[in-house]
């Protein structure tokens, strides 16, 4: 069936089988930012901003974001300029192999926007859900923290 | 101390930003499974034995066959038969050659039965659901002590070659012997004798297995795969699917976490046959459960350590016997096992009669394999923990035993020469050793003096504080080579071609930093491309801690090459001679300030006189292997109620030379700890009485999230390895050695409990602390 | 993983409407309320997906008493940031809700869905102890108390409110749970509501305390129950209550762990939420800081 999204700030019209998950269908039309870790909502890899709110892709049918607003981060850089929070977990060592990066940073924009100065603990709850094997989660904390310091700063890239 | 040497670079020592972090963080498609499916390509699904043990009477396809969209179904009958080894290891492989792409018998709960390849994912596993397979089930060995016994069932019961002794299943043995520690131990003043077992465990790359294949216009393979080993990997597949190396190329892009499971080739193999068989491009991605229980596993073992001392606190003979479990397949069974001993003895270099006995034993259980700290870690476990209880019975504090009995700067062990990898190994005197330094700067930051013993009480938590010291090695000397080609652009760039692997550690990045500080010009000139058989010269690929001690002196080298090509072109453009010039800012300069750019040395020789390409390839193997050093110190919580373990506090300090990126070399040693804590907490594949892991997701397979460590706290303490590129050494695998012995030994410290079996869950702990009567 | 075989999706705008295709798909259909379970696994006679999230049942409206009605489409998030919700009883649910699964899935999953599936929950304890009622709808609406609605076998419905009484003046709860990690199914949860006859130091009027154990739902213990009842909540009377969850609490004989640890572990639990409870009783809504707060296993702090 059809089902009709803003993507990214853009209006997307997808044909989904209505069996088909949110994630299948946003990696199958090329947001493969979206990553697939776990498929059962364990991992945190495949987080997106549904109506600004992360959430599991995988555990979500594509039908039911029909109509909604979905952020992957395809859409957080403009241009050649990095987003803060990319820029901010990169130069903070926050990424290694980079396949938990993009759940990360959805759930960091979530906490974000409801809380522009978390404390570390703050983060350490909001990213409880996104598990990362390669960094012990230091320099993801330091890298959601140096983003909202980049945020409240108003430098949006 | 060695003089600290960073800050007489440019480029290594700095936190550049990684060469490849604007693709990661922009979600650019740079993993296997990333890249637009091409027309026509098929998904390949597993089918998996739900038996520890059987032999397979009958497999009928028929019905899964006859399902549209199925394009191929591979099983034992129609598959190529060589026995080969899937670990991904240098050739020859010193592991047994046991297995077959498909057998007539299964050896595991989760071992191959047959393959569906079809139009998608969703169709090849309902597929793969329709092949009946008649299984004559047999008895499984389902522990080592099973493995042993008389009349055990033979897991390799139909041939296998290089195994020690696969009749009494026996995959590996390995012993090295300094002098006569039973009668040294019979002398002892003092002595211990310590049993540690640890359990099944896993990697979770958070990117499953990936591999595509498809053929190139000219009928080659081309095999796109998250590989660790992409030479090793090209080598294997040929070998088994009995093709000539020159058809296939290897190709691996980013890489989503390895950790030792993805130096192993499991899937190549599938997707290149199915890729050949029906001309169409194929793919296959592990499901998590078969990655946690059809990938590799980190070896269980028992390890027994029993050591002497003088009542001063001087090691007299230390004896290390090891029974390791590889399960059904012996990959790395010997090289792991031997690890345990050779990584782990030497540290301690005062004892002069010092023993090792490893066995490795088949059974019917999921497949050991690679996994960083590569048997150092059992090893390391049982070492740790016996020091700390020869401490207590010397009297001493454990701080000052270790202190007494570590090796240093210019010291050696026989253990060197005595165990190597899978062979005699190499004689070696260490040539930087800051652990002096590791110890006092951790001990002060985490407050050792005061902690140690103070058993502070906080309701029904009691607090202690551990430690643990380590090595490691930096690849394996005079086996692991590594090669790097640079050629000089238009512009003053280079393209920096490497074999050796980024496994999501930041290896393009550090090899490109030696590289551009060679140079003189900055990591952004440094155009690195890696892991491509048909582009970059050779490399083993990533393992054994081997990529920036070893493929980064190759990459010096050959930079050295080329920079020795930059001055001649240069000095003839000065009229001056090459040896005045120096590199640096992208220019070739004289000491009175006249200089030209690396571009006009690079147009000159491409367009002007003496037309040629300023480019060099060289190698490296290396004749030693410098260990790294690390204390590690943690302060523990535990509820004595519930005998759960909270890590309050963890202090490492780590001696890798120089750190060539130092926020990634942080982020190798705090992602290893994370991964020792994980496992020595809460990670168990749980596996039951019929030989099934229960945990086959990561809601039941545990690993440590944000909120399960503190913030881990790493100090790289300055040192300098003359033997290494720009003064460094390895730091990747190292420190998730220190997790298990660090918490036994803090949880010893706060309950007066030792905790020799590993997970350390909360109910073992409670049923020890409810043994000796701790409330 | 795609769910082969699902053939119609509906959103319908309405309960009623809701309703209808329930009843006409009968076994083939299944609600989605939120994040789902249904997407990692779905039964194989499944056809048809009902997605409830255009009905109008998110919202959480306070009663002048107190009272909690709880739409089933709020979400697990929509609660955490909810004032009323998170010191209610003193701050039970915020306990819980801090606790609760990930923010990723706390922001998809909602209390109906999470109780229309519930399998082993943390939710289910707390909302035993605060005596929640539910509102279901089978072409009319009925409230049924929650141990009613989880112990029947599931006739077609719409769960559409969740319904948390006013507390009696004197009245506290805490809810503990025994995990592995911090994001973890519970080994062990527990959770209990007391209610004295005229604050703190006065006979306990009403005590409800709820154990959960891995694989099964919360229970009640009404022998824990029982010694409290009358008697001032001291140390002595949570002695006397763990004492009596320990002898009455039923624990399955198989499992993630041994029974004899989780029947150990749902003592701790029945003492650790009374201690809370005391702590908050006696400071009247006063802040229990995270030391004095009972705290599951595993986990920094």
């Amino acid at each position: 069936m059809r089902i009709e999204v803003e993507l990214n700030g853009g209006p997307l019209a997808i044909e989904a089988d209505p069996g088909e998950t949110l994630l299948e269908v946003l990696r199958r039309t090329g947001s493969v930012s979206v990553k697939d870790g776990c498929s059962r909502g364990d991992c945190g890899s495949c987080a997106v901003l549904l109506d600004g709110q992360a959430v599991t892709a995988c555990m979500l049918f594509a039908v039911q974001a029909d109509g909604h607003r979905i952020t992957t981060t395809e859409g957080l850089a403009d241009g050649e300029g990095l987003h803060p929070v990319q820029r901010a977990l990169l130069d903070a060592g926050g990424v290694q192999c980079g396949f938990c990066t993009p759940g990360v940073m959805m759930a960091a924009l979530d906490l974000l926007d409801r809380d522009p100065d978390p404390s570390e603990h703050d983060i350490r709850v909001a990213l409880a859900g996104n598990l990362c094997r390669c960094t012990g989660y230091v320099k993801i904390v330091d890298g959601v923290r140096d983003a909202a310091a980049l945020l409240r700063e108003g430098d949006d890239g | 101390m060695a003089e600290s040497m960073t800050g007489k670079f440019e480029v290594v020592g700095h936190n550049e930003r990684r060469v490849d972090g604007t693709a990661l963080v922009t979600g650019k498609p740079v993993f296997v499974d990333d890249a637009p499916p091409p027309p026509r390509m098929l998904h390949l699904a597993l089918l998996t034995s739900p038996h520890a043990h059987a032999r397979i009477r009958a497999i009928d396809t028929s019905r899964a066959e006859a399902l549209d969209g199925v394009a191929l179904v591979l099983t034992h009958e129609n598959t190529p038969t060589t026995r080969y080894t899937t670990a991904g290891q240098g050739y020859p492989e010193p592991s047994p050659h046991d297995a077959r792409m498909f057998d007539t018998k299964v050896r595991f709960v989760g071992d191959r039965v047959a393959a569906v390849a079809a139009d998608s994912v969703a169709l090849a596993r309902e597929a793969a659901t329709l092949i009946e397979v008649d299984y004559e089930v047999l008895e499984p060995v389902l522990s080592i002590d099973a493995a042993l016994g008389d009349g055990a069932p033979v897991v390799h019961d139909q041939g296998c070659d290089d195994a020690w002794d696969a009749e009494h299943n026996i995959a590996a043995y390995s012993e090295a012997v300094a002098g006569d520690v039973e009668t040294a131990l019979a002398a002892a003043e003092v002595t211990v004798d310590v049993t540690v077992e640890t359990h099944y465990g896993q990697h979770v790359p958070i990117e499953p297995h990936a591999a595509r294949a498809e053929l190139d216009p000219h009928g080659r393979l081309v095999i796109t795969s998250s590989t660790q080993v992409p030479f090793h990997a090209r080598r294997i597949v040929a070998s088994v699917l009995d093709l000539p190396v020159h058809r296939i190329r290897v190709i691996k892009p980013r890489l989503g976490g390895g950790f030792g499971v993805k130096q192993e080739v499991l899937i190549e193999d599938l997707v290149a046959l199915t890729t050949l068989r029906t001309g169409r491009p194929s793919s296959l991605v592990y499901t998590r459960e078969q990655e946690l229980v059809s990938a590799r596993t980190r070896h269980p073992m028992r390890v027994r350590v029993r050591l002497g001392a003088d009542r001063d606190g001087t090691l007299t003979a230390i004896d290390l016997d090891v029974l390791s479990n590889t399960g059904a397949y012996g990959t790395h069974s010997l090289t792991v096992m031997s690890n345990a001993g050779s990584k782990t003895l030497p540290l301690y270099n005062t004892a002069p009669d010092v023993r090792f006995v490893g066995r490795a034993l088949y059974t019917n259980l999921p497949v050991g394999g690679a996994y960083r700290g590569y048997g150092a870690t059992q090893g390391q476990f049982g070492m740790e923990v016996a020091i700390d209880q020869l401490a207590e019975r010397l009297g001493m504090d454990a701080l000052e035993l270790r202190t007494r009995n570590h090796i240093r700067t210019g010291g050696t062990s026989p253990i060197f020469k005595e165990l190597g990898e899978g062979r005699e190994g190499v004689e070696q005197v260490i040539t930087s050793c800051e652990l002096p330094r590791c110890i006092e700067v951790g001990a002060e930051r985490i407050g050792w003096a005061e902690k140690r013993g103070a058993r502070r009480r906080d309701g029904s938590w009691v607090h202690g504080i551990g430690m643990s010291i380590h090595m490691q090695g930096s690849g394996i000397p005079m086996i692991d080579m590594g090669a790097a080609s640079i050629k000089l652009n238009d512009d003053g760039s280079v393209n920096l071609a490497i074999g050796a692997t980024d496994l999501g550690t930041g290896s393009d990045t550090v090899l490109g930093q030696i590289a551009a500080e060679v140079l003189g010009i900055p990591l952004e000139k440094v155009l690195v491309i890696s892991s491509d058989t048909d582009l970059t010269p050779f490399d083993v690929g990533a393992y054994a801690s081997s990529t920036t001690y070893v493929s980064g002196t190759a990459v010096q080298r050959a930079a050295e090459d080329v920079a020795g090509q930059i001055r001649a072109v240069a000095a003839a453009i000065l009229r001056v001679d090459p040896s005045e010039l120096t590199l640096g800012h992208e220019r070739a300069a004289t000491e009175d300030g006249r200089s030209v750019s690396l571009a006009e040395v690079a147009l000159r020789s491409l367009y002007g006189v003496d037309q040629h390409q300023i480019a060099a390839t060289a190698s490296a193997v290396l004749d030693t292997s410098p260990p790294p050093f690390l204390a590690s110190f943690a302060e523990v919580a535990v509820d004595v109620e519930t005998g759960a373990i909270r890590i309050v506090d963890w202090v490492t300090a780590a001696d890798c030379g120089t750190a060539i990126h130092p926020r990634l070399a942080e982020g190798q040693v705090e992602g290893a700890l994370a991964n020792g804590i994980g496992y020595a907490l809460t990670e168990d594949l749980a596996i039951d009485a019929t030989g099934r892991a229960r945990a086959t997701d990561l809601g039941r397979y545990k690993i440590a999230g944000t909120l399960d460590l503190p913030r881990l706290q790493t100090i790289l303490v300055d040192s300098y390895e003359p033997t290494g590129p720009m003064g460094a050494k390895s730091i990747a695998e190292i420190g998730i050695n220190a997790p298990m012995p660090c918490i036994a030994n803090a949880v010893y410290d706060a309950t007066g409990v030792l905790l020799t079996e590993t997970p350390f869950t909360a109910e073992r702990v409670w049923r020890a602390l409810q043994a000796a009567g701790v409330r | 993983m795609a769910v082969r075989g699902i053939e119609a999706y509906h959103r319908p705008p309405d309960v009623a409407t809701a309703w209808e295709l329930v009843q006409a798909g009968a076994e083939h259909v299944r609600l989605l309320a939120g994040g789902s379970d249904l997407a990692v696994a779905c039964p194989p006679e499944v056809t048809t997906l009902v997605d409830l999230q255009a009905v109008g049942l998110r919202g959480i409206a306070v009663g002048a008493d107190g009272a909690l009605t709880i739409g089933a489409m709020t979400t697990f998030t929509d609660l955490l940031h909810h004032p009323e919700v998170t010191t209610h009883a003193g701050g039970v649910l915020a306990d819980l809700l801090g606790q609760f699964g990930s923010m990723l899935h706390r922001n998809s999953a909602t209390i109906g869905g999470h109780l229309a599936r519930a399998r082993m929950s943390d939710v289910v304890p707390v909302l035993l102890a605060l005596d929640a009622a539910v509102t279901v709808h089978t072409g009319s609406a009925q409230t049924i108390p929650l141990a009613d609605y989880l112990d029947r076998s599931r006739e077609p419905h719409v769960l559409t409110e969740v319904r948390l009484p006013a507390l009696p003046s004197g009245a506290a709860a805490a809810f503990v749970r025994f995990t592995r990690a911090a994001f973890d199914h519970s080994l062990v949860n527990g959770c209990a509501f007391v209610a004295t006859d005229d604050g703190p130091g006065s006979p306990v009027g009403t005590a409800r305390i709820v154990v959960g154990e891995a694989g099964a739902l919360g229970r009640r213990v009404p022998a824990a129950e029982d010694v409290l009842h009358g008697r001032s909540l001291d140390a002595d009377a949570i002695d006397a209550a763990v004492a009596a969850t320990r002898d009455s609490v039923t624990v399955r004989e198989r499992g993630a762990a041994g029974s004899d640890y989780r029947r150990h572990l749902a003592g701790v639990a029945v003492s650790r939420c009374l201690a809370t409870v005391l702590a908050r009783l006696a400071g009247a809504g006063a802040e229990v800081g995270d030391d004095a707060r009972a705290d599951g296993t595993g986990g920094a702090a």
